[in-house]
């Protein structure tokens, strides 16, 4: 899995964001946009897009987009 | 005898493994009533049995969302005085990630379900005349909460079949409510917490003004509305949620 495919995929999936608003180093939990509901989001992207099943609590153990795109590859095998 | 009193009465209990329909069970026996529980799994339905008088409990396995497993068990039941629906799932999702099979899952259980289940039981008079009928739904069906599109759709549907049914059944003196609880913990609101995440959780606790509820705290209103005690109510629904949704 290519991080910047995870990364488009993170924009598209988040209201508000625009493409090209995030990179590897963004710490995502900062975003304006993130809250409860982009949680829930996160989960059904990674989901939908990539077969993976996350819990909130591994999300927000996660500082930046490379670590939450990590996880999903690791969680992907 | 009290009106409150379930002496002599039998009550089906669904989805009495866990959470609210367990404690439901337990709520029914204390006030000397009979249950027939019913869930999917035989052995955790056996063990509910351990943990309740033997002489007023019995047990049938059945996958309600599957018509021959449900049809099956209704043909076993006892004659019943009353039936509460506490079976059903909950799932999460965004409006973005919404899906006809997620959709029709949640509807499965949390609606069709207990709907087609009542039809069932009252066109073969297993339940009596003068029964009454409880869907245990949420206040999700009144209110509206991020993520919880699919849960809300079908929980205020079963309250708004239950306001038509309760109408259509009063001629023969059955009684027909929901009962729409709040947080609660149980294994279903466990499910919730791990996908909204603990710190969620707790900013989420701080909105109800009685806390987080158990179990138990949404039995007790169950068997009133089983009981005689609620006579003269039918085609309502009971908000019992620590005061969340007075605010």
């Amino acid at each position: 899995m290519e991080i910047s495919s995870f990364i488009s995929k993170f924009e598209e999936s988040i209201e508000g964001l625009t493409p090209g608003s995030v990179d590897e180093e963004t710490k995502f939990q900062d975003l304006e946009q993130w809250d409860s509901l982009a949680v829930l989001t996160t989960i059904a992207m990674a989901d939908a897009e990539f077969e993976v099943e996350l819990s909130a609590n591994e999300i927000l153990a996660c500082a930046t987009i490379r670590e939450l795109s990590e996880l999903v590859a690791k969680k992907r095998g | 005898m009290s009106d409150f009193d379930l002496t002599g009465k039998t009550i089906l209990v669904t989805g009495a493994t866990s959470g609210i329909g367990l404690a439901i069970c337990r709520a029914v026996q204390r006030m000397g009533g009979g249950v027939v529980a019913t869930g999917r799994d035989r052995e955790r339905l056996d063990e509910v049995g351990r943990g309740l008088t033997a002489e007023r409990f019995r047990s049938l396995a059945a996958d309600l969302v599957e018509p021959a497993s449900r049809d099956a068990m209704a043909a076993e039941l006892p004659k019943l005085d009353g039936i509460v629906h506490g079976a059903g799932a909950l799932a999460l999702s965004p409006s973005g990630f919404l899906s006809a099979s997620k959709l029709r899952a949640l509807e499965a259980i949390n609606y069709e379900a207990p709907v087609l289940l009542t039809s069932t039981l009252v066109k073969s008079g297993t339940l009596k005349p003068g029964g009454s009928v409880v869907f245990i739904t949420s206040i999700a069906g009144l209110f509206g909460a991020k993520g919880h599109i699919l849960y809300s759709g079908s929980k205020g549907a079963l309250a708004a079949a239950g306001r038509s049914l309760a109408i259509e059944l009063a001629s023969k003196r059955i009684r027909v409510n929901s009962l729409a609880p709040g947080m609660v913990r149980s294994g279903m609101a466990g499910e919730a917490a791990g996908k909204l995440g603990d710190e969620a959780m707790a900013a989420h606790e701080r909105e109800y003004p009685l806390g987080f509820g158990s179990a138990e705290d949404v039995a007790g209103p169950a068997v009133f509305l089983v009981s005689d005690a609620a006579k003269w109510i039918t085609g309502t629904t009971l908000v019992c949620d620590g005061g969340f949704t007075a605010r």
